[in-house]
């Protein structure tokens, strides 16, 4: 587990759902496939980075 | 239906109750699984889910995420904060978030007092939702009207009552707050399995039998208005958003039932690991079913039908009464599930940190006789009927058209009133108390003025004042309700505890919890915090204090480990402490042993000299570390070079070796045939031309070899002197098969160039460059056969590089062998062959390629020849 990688994974995915990113995905449905397409990465990205090396 | 219906609830929570019950008939046996823990995390998940999620997507599109995106970000910290927070909660027997306000901020029983107040009147519209869910989806079951007949014939009164006594059942059977209870734990695992399978189902129902499948979806979805699904509308914004996110993020860990689940229950640190991604994942497929039936509703369904209602809705709307029967009680499990473990919760605060503190100055006054075990029990039961009833009340009060989420997101509210008392309390030593609660205390009189009595009495408002307008405070009204409350609630409680933090009023003992609690978040020294208690206290005294709280057995064994003195030290105080802090929460377990102790705590100045020694202790202790450490980085670094060398000395004694036994070979070689005709007069002309013409291969290959190995060492030690030119590498090949061309004639064998490179100048030494090709091109000429022999030579540009291939056709390598073709003095063992060398050639080649950043490599199999292969980096790609 790297304690870095799961800070910047944080980071990202608050960065992501924030308004300034919101403001350039937020029309029609492209809004729904964002924020579904970041949380399967985020879980996928914390599941990397919590598994036993 | 109505009784299929009842029948099926009562099977289903006696199903619960029988696992909880089987499960603590097990002590020792009952560690839960990291699956279990994330499972019982997902209480999280309510009717507010279940129902009330569908209800928002309808109206507010997305606005239904925010709920489920703010828990999983702070999940990707769980592994980061959560073990060193469990371990700090569990090493001061925290019960709850007022428990672990007071624990951090001086025991103050003040402060727990307030933040149970504020959790139970907080949580009181999140329990009135899981009520509305319940009558709702019951009446639409059965077909019941709303009932405007007298108060016992209100459904949602029966629900509240049974749903008490259930409460009852499973959540007090102790006294003990911390303690476990594994079998609660198992059955909210298992109640979570139901209601996300229940939910999947019924999505999975609409989508492929309603919508008719994907397609039919994402046409629905396209027919919709393009602003539906968009987090700015006219009507909200991406503040809205953001309160969503924020509020969620701070209810995941602070409402007082996933308090419960995240820290009291958790009985392996090691579980926020599993839990950081498969929670998050729960929530994401939860939420899968949400869209498919908000779309189908919004298309097919009347616009009168509340869209909270329409997960239930559809199954009964096409006739398939077992799907209803499973949603029903998929939404009846996540409601039960959030009242047990939330009732449980808020009772043990009431009890602790309420009923106690009175019953104690009641029992000082001798209002009250000694027994406190019992009636503590007696207090947290009827806590949980006083909190259903609230919520039963909250019901009535609010309007029959209010959403599920509204109400829930009031409660949200409230509890992120904590935040900024627990969350700096963590980071930063200079907190106060006295700031925490003034903060608090603000923050959660302008919530109730903002958001909880609007949403309970319609026609609230301050006529007198119009700067004080709960949807409008001093005249700002460009916020929706939400975010507005939100914003002046938790700004100003955040604002005091900031301002009343900057000048240091605290007593010794916070400022010694203080230091604790940072030092343990911050990863130090999990040690128990020195005890504060001077002087001694009467164990008599002690133990008629204990056997009233904790019961004769418990005390028995606590006091065991005493020897015969009279007095308890302060060791034993502590540890008493700590034990009743267990049962009556920390301000509290303060209280009872201040009522007992003749002993006085210590001054503010004890306790900071105590410190400084620790401290200084401490900071000796990790400068020792850091040398440790150091010492031992050094050690490692020796061992790694002394076995270094050691490798190194031995290959050298190994060169030297084989050195010496090829330089014999034809030593010895020469002595014999020169000492013959030395020795032998009669020898014919012929033959002492032979053995003089071996004489003068062998002293050829002698100086060839001694070229060889000097030319090697210079290669290996950096010394060979390298030109830097522009070489033709085709030019080199047709410069090495002049040299070699006629010991090919010689042998037959023929030298076929397919060289098709477009580019070949590479950047390097001339010479070298023409040994390598020498080496490598004799290389192939020694192993071909005699009749019918025939080397190729080919070369190719390659991703900026220039790849020679020399194939023979040989009788090629080994597999095992082709690894080690390229180490000094070997040679492969070909059949049929005769060849003969020195065995440094491919090692001299290997250093050439390396050296000029190219890789050399064999393929062959054995029988059909072999190909050596080299890459060098081309002039043009290097200098670009």
């Amino acid at each position: 587990m790297r304690k870095a990688r799961l800070w910047v994974l944080f980071g990202l995915g608050a960065v992501a759902m924030l308004p300034p990113v919101l403001l350039l995905v937020d029309f029609h449905h492209a809004t729904a496939a964002w924020l579904f397409a970041l949380w399967v990465g985020v879980i996928a990205g914390t599941a990397l980075s919590v598994r036993r090396t | 239906m109505t009784l299929t219906a009842l029948a099926l609830a009562a099977a289903w929570i006696s199903l619960l109750f029988l696992v909880a019950w089987w499960v603590d008939r097990r002590p020792g046996r009952n560690a839960t699984s990291p699956l279990v823990y994330t499972l019982s995390l997902a209480v999280y998940c309510t009717s507010w889910t279940f129902y009330g999620s569908v209800g928002t997507a309808a109206d507010r599109g997305l606005e239904f995420l925010p709920i489920y995106l703010g828990p999983t970000l702070v999940a990707v910290l769980f592994p980061l904060f959560l073990p060193r927070f469990i371990a700090l909660c569990q090493r001061h027997r925290v019960s709850s978030v007022p428990d672990l306000l007071a624990a951090r901020y001086g025991k103050s029983a003040s402060l727990a007092a307030l933040a149970t107040l504020v959790a139970v009147v907080g949580v009181v519209p999140y329990i009135a939702l899981q009520l509305r869910a319940v009558d709702l989806s019951f009446r639409l079951l059965t077909g019941a009207a709303h009932d405007s007949g007298p108060w016992w014939s209100d459904t949602s009164l029966w629900i509240a009552v049974v749903m008490a006594i259930f409460a009852m059942i499973f959540g007090t059977r102790s006294l003990q707050a911390t303690e476990q209870h594994h079998g609660l734990v198992r059955a909210i695992a298992l109640e979570s399995l139901l209601k996300i399978t229940a939910l999947l189902l019924v999505g999975g129902f609409v989508l492929f039998s309603v919508l008719g499948g994907v397609g039919g979806f994402l046409d629905a979805m396209r027919a919709q208005p393009a602003e539906w699904m968009q987090v700015k509308t006219a009507q909200r914004g991406y503040a809205d958003w953001l309160v969503l996110l924020v509020l969620s993020m701070s209810a995941v860990v602070l409402l007082p039932r996933q308090f419960q689940m995240l820290v009291v229950e958790n009985d392996n640190v090691d579980h926020a690991r599993t839990a950081a991604w498969m929670f998050p994942l729960y929530l994401l497929l939860i939420n899968l079913s949400v869209l498919p039936i908000a779309v189908a509703g919004r298309v097919m369904l009347p616009e009168s039908t509340s869209a909270d209602t329409w997960v239930l809705a559809f199954p009964l709307l096409h006739d398939h009464p077992v799907i209803a029967l499973v949603v029903f009680l998929g939404g009846l499990s996540a409601a039960t599930g959030m009242i047990i473990v939330e009732s449980t919760a808020l009772a043990t605060m009431v009890s602790n940190d309420l009923a106690l503190p009175l019953m104690l100055r009641a029992r000082s006054a001798g209002l009250l006789p000694l027994e406190l075990g019992r009636r503590l029990l007696r207090v947290r039961r009827g806590s949980m009927i006083a909190v259903l009833l609230l919520g039963y009340a909250y019901v009535s009060a609010s309007s029959e058209q209010r959403s599920l989420v509204s109400m829930g997101l009031v409660s949200f509210a409230a509890v992120a009133q904590f935040v900024p008392g627990v969350l700096l309390g963590l980071i930063w030593r200079g907190v106060q108390g006295r700031a925490v609660a003034i903060g608090l205390a603000v923050g959660f009189a302008v919530w109730a003025h903002t958001l909880f009595l609007p949403s309970v009495w319609s026609g609230y408002s301050v006529h007198w004042a119009p700067a004080l307008q709960p949807t409008a405070l001093w005249g700002y009204a460009g916020m929706a309700p939400l975010s507005h409350g939100v914003f002046w609630s938790l700004g100003l409680n955040l604002l005091l505890v900031l301002l009343f933090s900057l000048s240091d009023t605290r007593e010794a003992k916070e400022v010694a919890q203080a230091e604790d609690f940072v030092n343990s978040m911050r990863g130090g020294a999990d040690e128990p915090t020195p005890s504060l208690w001077r002087g001694g206290v009467a164990i008599a005294d002690l133990e008629r204090l204990l056997i009233q709280v904790l019961g004769a057995e418990k005390t028995q064994a606590l006091l065991a480990q005493t020897g015969p003195q009279l007095q308890a030290d302060s060791e034993l105080l502590r540890s008493v402490e700590s034990e009743l802090a267990s049962a009556v929460g920390s301000a509290s377990a303060r209280i009872l042993v201040s009522s007992v102790a003749t002993a006085h705590e210590m001054s503010q100045d004890e306790v900071f000299r105590l410190m400084a020694e620790t401290s200084g202790a401490l900071k000796m202790a990790r400068q020792l570390k850091q040398k440790s450490d150091a010492l031992e980085s050094v050690t490692r670094e020796l061992r790694a070079a002394n076995l270094r060398l050691r490798e190194l000395d031995r290959l050298k004694d190994d060169f030297v070796s084989t050195v010496t036994h090829e330089l014999r070979t034809p030593l010895t070689s020469i002595r014999a045939f020169t000492e013959i005709m030395r020795d032998d007069n009669e020898l014919d002309q012929a033959e002492r031309e032979r053995f003089l013409q071996i004489v003068i291969d062998e002293t050829d290959r002698l100086s060839r070899l001694i070229e060889q190995v000097l030319d090697l060492s210079k290669l290996e030690s950096g010394e060979a002197q390298w030109q830097h030119e522009s070489v033709d590498v085709h030019e080199a090949v047709h410069r090495a098969l002049s040299v070699l061309r006629s010991l090919a004639d010689q042998r037959g064998i023929r030298l076929i160039t397919e060289l098709q490179a477009e580019d070949a100048l590479v950047a390097g030494d001339r010479d070298r460059v023409h040994q390598l090709l020498v080496n490598v091109v004799a290389n192939a000429l020694k192993f071909c056969p005699d009749t019918g022999g025939e080397v190729r030579l080919r070369s190719r540009n390659e991703a900026g590089q220039i790849v020679v291939m020399v194939s023979d056709n040989g009788p090629g390598i080994s597999a095992d062998e082709q690894g080690l073709i390229f180490d000094r003095f070997r040679q492969a063992r070909r059949q049929n062959t005769t060849a003969s060398g020195t065995g440094l050639g491919l090692a001299i080649s290997k250093r050439i390629v390396e050296h000029l950043g190219g890789r050399i490599w064999v393929h062959s199999n054995p029988g059909w020849g072999a190909q050596f292969s080299f890459s060098l980096p081309l002039q043009r790609s290097a200098e670009s």
